[in-house]
């Protein structure tokens, strides 16, 4: 089963976003801010981390960066979320590391093709 | 609210500071999104008639979006420029340019303008450092920028929590306060 790790601080998004991705069979583990979503990600090791980038105590820009710097988290897939929407927030994400940018309202199918376009090469089943 | 931009890209829209356009999107992204993940429910359960319902939840909410993002646009807020180099005007002056040249951000609460401004907050801060304060050569750039980050999650909650005169007098002396507050006034 692959595994997701949603990085997100809003308690709403969260629950609505892991409960949506678990019906379609993904296994879905939750941070809630971009310090512990960089922890999680060095202990459990994902197969995609969905990143919200407005988060507290790191934000979602910096997590990525430090994902990408260490080893053992660098090949993991990291899928952008903001609600921002706004010119340059796809470049700046795609600069601190992220694989994909997705923006919020988060419309399911759209991105459910992005995580499968990332895993295809992981060689992993899917979900 | 701004005047309607005139001729030209975004013409017709007015400007609302971005943090308020990030809050309007994120509850409308979640009437939308339980509005799907129910009708889908509904759906797998044989009830046709509901999930048709709540999939006009999800379409008026998506209406709403696209009427938002019709009619405003966002006051910019983001560092999309190099950082230029300190010119005695002060660390601030730069970060103000950046985050809304020419114009007032707009009736913000200051905590809320913290949490959504904390990269351009910590670019500038990062530019500052390196080239005004020589000592920061040798420092780790990593650390320094998570210590300014904790500062400012530290800052923000501050500022969101409802403290009396008193120790706001003593927070102006540059004590800490002492837990205790009397009547509470706004902080911001």
């Amino acid at each position: 089963m692959t595994r997701i790790l949603l990085v997100e601080d809003n308690e709403m998004n969260r629950d609505m976003l892991s409960r949506r991705l678990e019906r379609k069979g993904y296994q879905v583990t939750l941070a809630v801010d971009g310090l512990s979503g960089v922890e999680m990600a060095a202990a459990h090791l994902p197969d995609l981390v969905l990143m919200d980038m407005s988060l507290p105590v790191l934000d979602g820009w910096e997590a990525t960066r430090r994902l990408k710097a260490a080893l053992p988290t660098r090949h993991i897939p990291v899928i952008a979320l903001t609600a921002h929407a706004m010119a340059g927030d796809r470049e700046k994400a795609l600069e601190a590391g992220c694989d994909d940018y997705d923006t919020k309202p988060i419309e399911l199918p759209r991105l459910l093709e992005k995580i499968e376009a990332l895993l295809g090469g992981t060689g992993k089943d899917s979900p | 609210m701004t005047d309607p931009l005139p001729a030209g890209e975004g013409a017709g829209r007015h400007a609302l500071p971005a943090v308020l356009l990030h809050d309007l999107r994120t509850p409308l992204g979640q009437i939308i999104g339980y509005a799907e993940m129910l009708a889908e429910q509904a759906e797998e359960a044989g009830g046709e008639g509901q999930a048709a319902d709540l999939h006009k939840i999800g379409a008026a909410g998506y209406r709403i979006l696209e009427l938002i993002e019709e009619h405003f646009h966002a006051l910019p807020t983001r560092a999309d420029e190099p950082v230029p180099s300190p010119n005695g005007r002060g660390p601030g002056h730069a970060l103000q340019r950046r985050l809304a040249p020419g114009r007032a951000p707009g009736a913000v609460r200051l905590a809320d303008f913290i949490v959504a401004n904390r990269e351009p907050i910590l670019a500038e801060w990062e530019a500052f450092a390196r080239t005004c304060t020589p000592a920061s050569g040798a420092m780790d750039i990593v650390a320094l920028r998570d210590h300014a980050n904790e500062m400012l999650t530290v800052i923000a909650a501050d500022l969101r929590t409802p403290q009396g005169g008193s120790a706001q007098s003593e927070k102006g002396k540059g004590k800490a306060p002492d837990g205790e507050s009397d009547a509470p006034t706004a902080a911001e």
